[in-house]
């Protein structure tokens, strides 16, 4: 590894102490002095404030309530398959991991370094059921299993992605069961909540809204005019409404207009909301992407004798994807914390148990900041995960790795 | 060859369309005709004069019979955009509601989940409470036995109004007050359950005197803002002409907590609960003079009286067994060795009083008593004052709510 010489390391040694460091770094120019005093009180009285707060906090308010917030109104004697169906996913990440190298690092430690601290945490109060223990102590090691079988030679990214999707497909058929007397017994997903949908939600979102946002983007590039309109129609009106007003329209405007006789799955409308929102950006993520591509991509492709589709997917499509990767993914980390919104119309995902667990339960009333700082940790941990894909992404594609 | 794609392509656009416009009328129109093709035939044996011809009788039935399909083809057009007219999934009149929820083998009751003691998930995941309680009642009375036989739908405070329009699910179990804007827009107020109402809270050393609002004047209160205590708080002004200083904050509790106030606006249910948490409860009293009614009940949708009625019944009946000390453990004693008649009457052994018309079975009070117990065990279930049984909940004096015969507002018909 050769690294250009760069002009710091011709500097002369400079003196190093600490008083020197300080003098330097935080005091130099005199906007700086105000800038370090000002930080400075700003820290102590965060601090003031956190410290009594971190001693006298009720923890207890999150640990008895790790069912609602994992995974929601579930019934307990099921939760058996929650835990099955669920723990393919440390494994395909672990995978991931050692497929594409340094990109999943990150988000892999911070799994392990989670569930790690999850473990630890349930000896400290004995509140927490010990199935879910017993996942989080088991989900690093398949972290760390699917990461030797992922080093595999023979083991591709497509494996993985192949390998992602059927899992997925896996859990929901657990989660979901069958008949009323199988040892699975049907579970409606009125029943389903917490972290678990909204991991679900991203998860068959994000799968869903790239392919649509691709449609997409392609049918307002097309030259039938019908298409063209078609996609027009859809990205201009659901990109010009919010998330929360289509939410409500899904929710409770549109049963109205179903027979009374049916009962509107209301996680699966508040589903299709949340991906007819997400992919009308993403389609326009994904347009700004084509029209990056020079017209001489297409004129050689044409000049060799491709047709028009053949053009579209093996020359355009590449380096469309392929420029707007850090786009595609910020839309993925937007879409992940866009669930949240569901919250408010009443289902109970991971912000709605919190909700849920605060307002309702009247032994937690005063818990607010204990069980909201709690669901912030859990969301900080997805989308600084994701984002650090994202950087990897963006590092691949720099040093011009494939 | 993209034309011709095209071409094929809007060709099928048009034809998906005109299929999903048109109804499935066509099988009322063809029912029309073949009672049109019975009522010439039989016009015409009738002045034919033969006498294996059909009856006078039989010609009126078909006549009826005709005029009925007419209206349903009627009812069918004009509401096609909605439903296809079928009176399985039309529930319009008497008795749909219950066909429907019987059709559907199960009762769907609406609640938040943010009402403790009323309607909030345990840690278990389950729905739990008051409400919750009465809706496991509805169940048992209609099917028997709750198991697997009622489901919650949770809803958000501002969707009540539109749920209840839309009629997707059956009663509404949530701390609805009644007030007659909503009784004419969004359905029935079932019997009322807890007559709560808007309280006041205030300090000792402020020189407020309880329930003695004259006492308020040259003060200063603590309002949340945004909410109906700030036009409430300038109505006391007027009401009584007093003055006192307005103070709106987004969270009231620490400020009054802290001296900000001398006094604080809130319902009276909320105001005890608070009180506990204040730095030195004792300094504070919550008065028993209300500044406005809050009545809660259970809510129906509009249009279906036998509904709304057995609904109420399964409430009544719940009264009754408090006031006639019928309860959860007594009650298969009751019926084996009571020999109050309107015991026995309540509970289906002798007697009826009209379950039948409602579809009831005769034992439905027996049933939802036994399953669910009276009204003061349901009660006594979340608002008990002792920590030990009280599931969830918070302690909540009866006040108001005691039965009509001991100093009360709770009062149901007899069940005779």
């Amino acid at each position: 590894m050769t690294e250009p010489t760069t002009s710091s390391e011709l500097r002369p040694v400079e003196d190093q102490s600490f008083a020197t460091w300080v003098k330097v770094n935080l005091f130099s120019p005199w906007y700086n002095s105000v800038l370090t005093v000002v930080g400075a009180v700003m820290v102590i009285l965060l601090l003031k404030v956190a410290i009594p707060f971190l001693l006298t906090a009720q923890w207890a308010a999150v640990t008895t309530n790790i069912q609602i917030l994992l995974v929601g109104q579930y019934p307990s004697e099921e939760l058996w398959r929650v835990g099955a169906g669920v723990l393919p996913m440390p494994f395909i990440v672990g995978a991931a991991w050692g497929v594409w190298g340094s990109m999943m690092r990150t988000f892999s430690v911070i799994l392990i370094v989670a569930s790690v601290l999850t473990v630890i945490s349930s000896f400290f109060g004995d509140s927490m059921t010990p199935g879910f223990v017993l996942w989080f102590a088991v989900s690093p090691v398949l972290v760390l299993l699917g990461y030797t079988v992922g080093r595999r030679s023979f083991i591709g990214p497509r494996h993985v992605l192949i390998g992602w999707f059927l899992f997925l497909m896996l859990t929901l058929f657990l989660l979901r069961g069958f008949g009323e007397d199988s040892a699975m017994p049907y579970v409606s997903t009125s029943r389903w909540g917490g972290l678990l949908v909204t991991i679900l939600i991203a998860q068959v979102g994000i799968a869903i809204v790239l392919p649509l946002g691709i449609v997409l983007a392609l049918a307002r590039q097309s030259n039938l005019w019908f298409f063209k309109a078609a996609a027009l129609v859809y990205i201009e009106i659901l990109r010009a409404t919010p998330l929360l007003a289509l939410l409500f329209l899904m929710l409770i405007v549109s049963p109205m207009f179903l027979p009374d006789i049916t009962t509107p799955d209301r996680l699966m409308l508040a589903f299709i909301a949340i991906v007819m929102n997400n992919s009308a950006y993403m389609a326009e993520n994904i347009r700004g992407g084509l029209q990056s591509v020079s017209k001489g991509q297409i004129e050689a492709a044409e000049a060799l004798g491709m047709r028009g589709r053949h053009v579209t997917l093996f020359i355009i499509l590449p380096q469309a994807i392929r420029a707007t990767i850090p786009a595609i993914v910020g839309q993925f980390i937007i879409l992940f914390k866009d669930t949240a919104v569901i919250a408010l119309v009443g289902l109970l995902d991971l912000l709605g148990a919190a909700y849920a667990i605060i307002l309702g339960q009247d032994a937690w009333r005063t818990a607010d900041l204990e069980v909201f700082l709690f669901v912030a940790a859990v969301y900080w941990i997805f989308t600084y995960g994701m984002s650090s894909v994202s950087a990897g992404v963006e590092k691949r594609m720099r040093a011009g790795a494939d | 060859m993209t034309k011709r794609l095209f071409l094929l392509l809007s060709a099928l656009f048009v034809l998906i369309a005109i299929v999903g416009c048109s109804n499935n009328n066509d099988e009322l129109q063809a029912e029309i005709d073949d009672l049109n093709t019975q009522l010439t035939q039989a016009k015409a044996a009738a002045s034919s004069g033969s006498s294996s011809g059909p009856s006078q009788a039989e010609l009126d039935s078909v006549k009826a019979e005709l005029e009925k399909a007419k209206e349903d083809l009627a009812n069918a057009g004009s509401s096609s955009s909605v439903a296809a007219g079928d009176d399985a999934t039309q529930p319009s009149g008497w008795g749909s509601r219950l066909k429907l929820v019987k059709d559907r083998g199960k009762l769907i009751c609406a609640a938040t989940n943010d009402s403790p003691g009323f309607s909030f998930i345990n840690e278990t995941g389950e729905w739990t409470g008051y409400g919750i309680e009465m809706c496991k009642a509805y169940a048992t009375a209609i099917f028997g036995d709750h198991e697997n036989r009622f489901e919650m739908q949770a809803i958000g405070w501002a969707d009540r109004p539109t749920v209840m329009q839309a009629g997707k699910i059956d009663v509404m179990v949530l701390a609805n007050t009644q007030n007659a804007r909503r009784e004419a827009t969004w359905g029935n107020f079932t019997t009322i359950h807890h007559y709560a109402g808007m309280g006041i809270m205030s300090r000792l050393d402020s020189g407020i005197i309880a329930d003695d609002w004259m006492s308020l004047d040259g003060t200063s209160v603590c309002v949340t803002a945004g909410t109906n205590y700030v036009p409430a708080a300038e109505d006391l002004k007027g009401q009584y002409g007093i003055d006192f200083e307005t103070v709106q904050l987004a969270d009231t509790g620490p400020a009054y907590d802290e001296g900000r106030c001398d006094f604080t606006i809130g319902g009276k249910t909320d105001l005890g609960r608070n009180q506990i948490d204040l730095t030195d409860p004792d300094a504070h009293v919550v008065w028993n003079s209300l500044m406005g009614k809050d009545p809660w009940g259970m809510l129906v949708g509009h249009g279906d009286d036998q509904w709304y009625d057995l609904i109420r019944f399964v409430e009544w009946a719940m009264i009754n067994a408090e006031e006639l000390d019928v309860t959860m453990d007594n009650v298969d004693d009751m019926v084996a060795n009571s020999e109050n008649a309107r015991i026995l009457r309540m509970l289906g052994v002798e007697g009826e009083y009209g379950q039948e018309v409602l579809g009831l079975d005769i034992d439905f009070a027996y049933n939802v008593i036994k399953k669910i117990g009276n009204f003061d065990e349901l009660v006594e279930r979340f608002y008990s004052i002792n920590d030990e049984t009280r599931v969830g909940g918070f302690y909540r004096p009866r006040g108001n709510d005691a039965l009509w015969n001991e100093g009360g507002l709770l009062f149901a018909p007899g069940l005779e």
